[in-house]
């Protein structure tokens, strides 16, 4: 199939990760390939197979990619300085769920965030209905939060910190 | 170091494999041939993709006298 050709609304995109405890993430190469790779992770909700992955019900998925890096010079006489971009960090998402204590993927979450050393292969896919666009990148999880007030249903909140340079695009 | 064994070192990193597809040592034509057999939607064509992408063949330009 080819990539979706449409401009897509923000709720058509879902959250996807490894299932396995502690599995073995996708390799930098891997992470651009769908078939048999990022289609594993993605559930058939939205047209992949799902064998290997489970899908975090998270309230809105947040923005994904990179941070702005860049280095200022300036020429003495010159009407306009120069931005220059430079090495830049991945966007750490910080992402929030309601909280069902015995939901898998959030148990996956609060267990990964616990030991710190996990490595995941998470999977951003937007589903037009036919075709798959995915973002797949490797991360570990920090910050697990829950936040449980009174005058509204209880939330956890973690934050996805990507590892550097472990993303890839593909698409069904 | 061989073209295939450098695709290999690409397929199993987890580090910046633009960074290894800049820096290797290959012949351009090598890579446009292996990447034009390679099977599509492959990590082999992924890291392949890559090295074409960073050593282009270029075309010797021709000198009009």
């Amino acid at each position: 199939m080819a990539l979706p050709s449409k401009v897509l609304p923000g709720f058509s995109a879902s959250l996807w990760c490894q299932s396995a405890a502690t599995p073995t993430p996708l390799t930098t190469a891997n992470l651009s390939v769908w078939a048999a790779q990022v289609q594993t992770i993605v559930g058939t909700a939205a047209g992949g197979t799902g064998t290997a992955g489970t899908q975090l019900n998270v309230e809105a998925v947040p923005a994904f990619g990179q941070d702005d890096a860049m280095a200022n010079f300036s020429v003495a006489g010159s009407r306009q300085s120069d931005k220059i971009p430079t090495q830049a960090a991945p966007t750490s998402m910080t992402i929030t769920a309601a909280w069902n204590p015995s939901d898998t993927g959030l148990l996956q979450m609060r267990s990964d965030a616990y030991n710190g050393t996990v490595d995941r292969t998470f999977v951003v896919a937007a589903y037009d209905g036919t075709n798959v666009v995915a973002y797949a990148f490797n991360g570990r999880v920090s910050q697990f939060q829950i936040d449980a007030q009174p005058g509204a249903e209880a939330k956890a909140i973690f934050t996805v910190h990507p590892r550097g340079n472990q993303y890839g695009w593909s698409n069904s | 170091m061989t073209l295939a064994a450098i695709v290999e070192q690409m397929i199993a990193s987890y580090g910046d494999i633009q960074l290894i597809a800049k820096t290797a040592i290959v012949d351009p034509v090598e890579v446009l041939t292996a990447f034009e057999e390679a099977k599509q939607d492959t990590a082999e064509k992924v890291c392949l993709g890559l090295l074409k992408q960073f050593h282009p063949v270029v075309e010797p330009v021709k000198i009009i006298k």
